[in-house]
């Protein structure tokens, strides 16, 4: 399980995240939702490590996350990142290996995750080659290498056409089915709504609304879209702004 | 195999199997070579060529003095011709070209009086060749005039012609002989240029390579992958590695290329050009010594404990310059961005190459006493400094333990700069935030 308790983080004088508490379990995708500025990016980056929360705690099944606990994660981020010119076996093979993975177990799982994503014959283009829906392919095989046992996935479908879409969704879903926690942000409320079984949402760097998302659209009677607003509207209000507006 | 190993193992084979690496690895020494010859080629086609050509040389020798003894001595390439009247008048012959020049021999210039000039007069300025040829001449033939006077013994007279060499001795260790230090100095300074010249390249083209590779993984975006699976110490320490060992590499084939490439062409040059033609080789490399100032330049013997040191500065001196060049790849996204801070980092590197050209006439001045401990020019300047001088250990060994602890700071500093700036995106970075980072992470 994943557990983020009371995490704060301040940059110079913004608060971007503001005590907040969540957790994400094994066999559910959990959506993070929130509108732009409101420090989901923060919060995906204490869970992987990237940057350390001022105050509070991540934990992975129990264990605090530091360092060593990078070989359990698998992080897309929202802004994909490849090497332009090496070519994509070689990226997963490196990758794999910063994750713990020999160089050849690490080849061998690349070239199996390239074939389940239809992707196979692309093991020795480079990216700088590849279409962007098809870099996308590549990112989230670099994100599986190693087996994560917790997933984040920041906006994994902009860009994809339906089709490869839905074969993201496929994995997705066995992944959760597996026992994997899965982290998703999305702006996409449909998306999120198709693929998520709770759902936390993060305004002006606060958890505003989590639970189980049908309980959550029955208890508002509205639809998770219309939640949203009326949820951020709501915090706009009773948040101080300049603690939270980005420089 | 620990983060930092795959990273230095990933990049290392990554950059030695790429084109580019082949290409400049193979190219470069062909390129030398090429320049090489190619320029004793140009010399020497040159020098022969001034050689035959034949200049005509108006001689105003109003007091018939030298005239004669010129024109008997004269070598084949100098056609001389005596003339009278105006000095004006001749100097406009000459512009008009009917002479490539006017030689003017004062009168009383066989009598030695003080002060007195030889004047060459001519429409263009002659190649040096051409100048030296004629003043040694001239001056040969007007010494013997003056030395004919006095009815000299033929061995008084001949031993004031011969010359006298002056010979510079090291004295060795008692029991040792004495050693001939002529022309060591130029030797030891063009050590001291070979090592400045070496840094340079290692800092200038490897560490401008760290700070491209940190750079790409910034604009690629692949840095936040990265940096959730190792320490962004780790990452730029793990490419500042293996661009060094890239770097040792390619100089190490260089240099196995270019012997070979030499020994090749050693044996091309004897197998298809006459041994005649040899001869201009060896007469362009003979008059284009003829105007340095030391008889022959020797190769320096270099002690033990100067080889040590520079192995120590070389690599030392690599790391500190790659450490800041990578905190300035992570500060920026692209190369126009990093162009106004990144000279910042050369100027030491500069200024340590300015310092070197002084280190022979003074190496125990404060200046390069200091320039010698300061850890940014320390490694070009405290190599060069003792092998031209006593240097003492603790002076030696201070120079070291300082330049190697600023590496770690620096690279410490650096990985507090790398990490908080390699997320930075789409804000304009300046020196002040560069700081402000390494000093508060």
């Amino acid at each position: 399980m994943l557990q983020v308790e009371e995490v704060s983080k301040r940059y110079k004088t913004t608060l971007a995240v503001d005590r907040a508490s969540f957790e994400a379990h094994p066999g559910r995708v959990l959506g993070l939702l929130g509108p732009n500025g409101a420090g989901k990016s923060s919060i995906l980056r204490m869970i992987t490590n990237i940057i350390w929360p001022d105050a509070g705690e991540i934990r992975l099944d129990g264990t605090r996350v530091t360092q060593r606990t990078h070989t359990k994660i698998g992080y897309m981020p929202e802004e994909r990142g490849l090497y332009r010119q090496m070519p994509v076996l070689e990226q997963l093979v490196y990758i794999g290996r910063l994750k713990g993975l020999t160089a050849t177990d690490a080849r061998e799982r690349a070239r199996q995750w390239l074939a389940r994503l239809d992707a196979e014959d692309w093991a020795d283009r480079r990216p700088r080659d590849l279409s962007r829906g098809m870099q996308q392919k590549v990112q989230f095989a670099l994100t599986l290498i190693a087996g994560p046992r917790l997933l984040i996935l920041d906006e994994p479908f902009s860009g994809l056409d339906p089709l490869n879409a839905e074969l993201m969704e496929s994995v997705i879903a066995e992944r959760r089915d597996a026992g994997d926690i899965i982290v998703f942000a999305s702006h996409l409320m449909e998306q999120v709504e198709g693929i998520c079984d709770e759902i936390c949402l993060i305004a002006h760097g606060r958890v505003v609304i989590k639970g189980e998302l049908n309980e959550i659209r029955q208890a508002h009677g509205k639809s998770l879209r219309e939640v949203f607003i009326a949820e951020v509207r709501a915090s706009e209000t009773s948040s101080p702004k300049s603690e939270h507006e980005r420089p | 195999m620990n983060a930092l190993g795959i990273i230095v193992d990933s990049e290392y084979i990554r950059r030695v199997k790429s084109r580019t690496f082949l290409f400049m690895t193979l190219l470069m020494p062909i390129v030398i070579v090429a320049i090489i010859a190619l320029v004793a080629v140009i010399i020497a086609s040159s020098v022969s060529s001034e050689r035959a050509m034949t200049r005509s040389i108006a001689v105003y020798d109003p007091a018939d003095e030298v005239f004669e003894h010129l024109q008997a001595d004269a070598p084949a390439s100098i056609d001389l011709t005596p003339v009278a009247g105006s000095l004006e008048r001749l100097k406009q012959r000459v512009s008009r070209e009917e002479f490539d020049g006017l030689l003017v021999i004062p009168e009383g210039v066989t009598q030695g009086d003080q002060g007195q000039e030889v004047y060459l007069y001519t429409a263009e300025v002659q190649s040096v060749l051409v100048q030296q040829v004629l003043s040694r001449f001239v001056l040969d033939v007007v010494r013997e005039r003056r030395l004919e006077q006095f009815d000299l013994p033929a061995e008084v007279y001949n031993m004031v012609r011969s010359g006298v060499r002056f010979r510079v001795m090291e004295v060795g260790e008692p029991g040792e002989g004495s050693r001939d230090a002529s022309g060591r100095a130029i030797g030891l300074i063009g050590y001291g240029m070979g090592i400045a010249f070496g840094i340079f390249l290692l800092v200038t083209v490897y560490g401008g390579m760290v700070m491209q590779a940190v750079m790409e993984e910034k604009s690629s975006r692949m840095a936040e992958i990265l940096v959730s699976n190792v320490r962004p110490f780790d990452l730029l320490m793990g490419k500042i590695i293996a661009l060094f060992l890239v770097a040792l590499t390619q100089i190490v084939m260089w240099i196995v290329l270019l012997v070979v490439l030499m020994i090749l062409a050693g044996v091309l040059v004897s197998l298809f050009v006459p041994a005649e033609s040899l001869g201009e080789f060896a007469g362009a490399a003979q008059a284009l010594q003829s105007f340095g100032t030391a008889e022959s330049v020797s190769m320096p013997d270099i002690r033990g404990d100067v080889v040590l040191v520079t192995l120590l500065m070389v690599p030392i001196g690599y790391f500190l310059y790659a450490s800041l060049f990578g905190a300035l790849g992570a500060a920026f996204e692209n190369n126009q961005e990093a162009q106004m801070v990144i000279a910042l980092p050369m100027v030491p590197l500069v200024l340590s190459t300015i310092m070197l050209q002084t280190i022979a006439l003074a190496p125990n001045s404060v200046f390069i006493k200091i320039g010698s401990l300061v850890p940014f020019t320390a490694p070009v300047i405290m190599p060069t400094r003792m092998l031209l001088t006593d240097v003492s250990a603790w002076e030696a060994v201070a120079s070291v333990v300082l330049a190697i602890a600023c590496a770690v700071a620096t690279g410490w500093v650096a990985g507090r700069v790398f990490r908080v700036a390699l997320l930075r995106y789409g804000q304009k970075t300046r020196i002040r935030d560069i700081i402000r980072m390494g000093i508060q992470g």
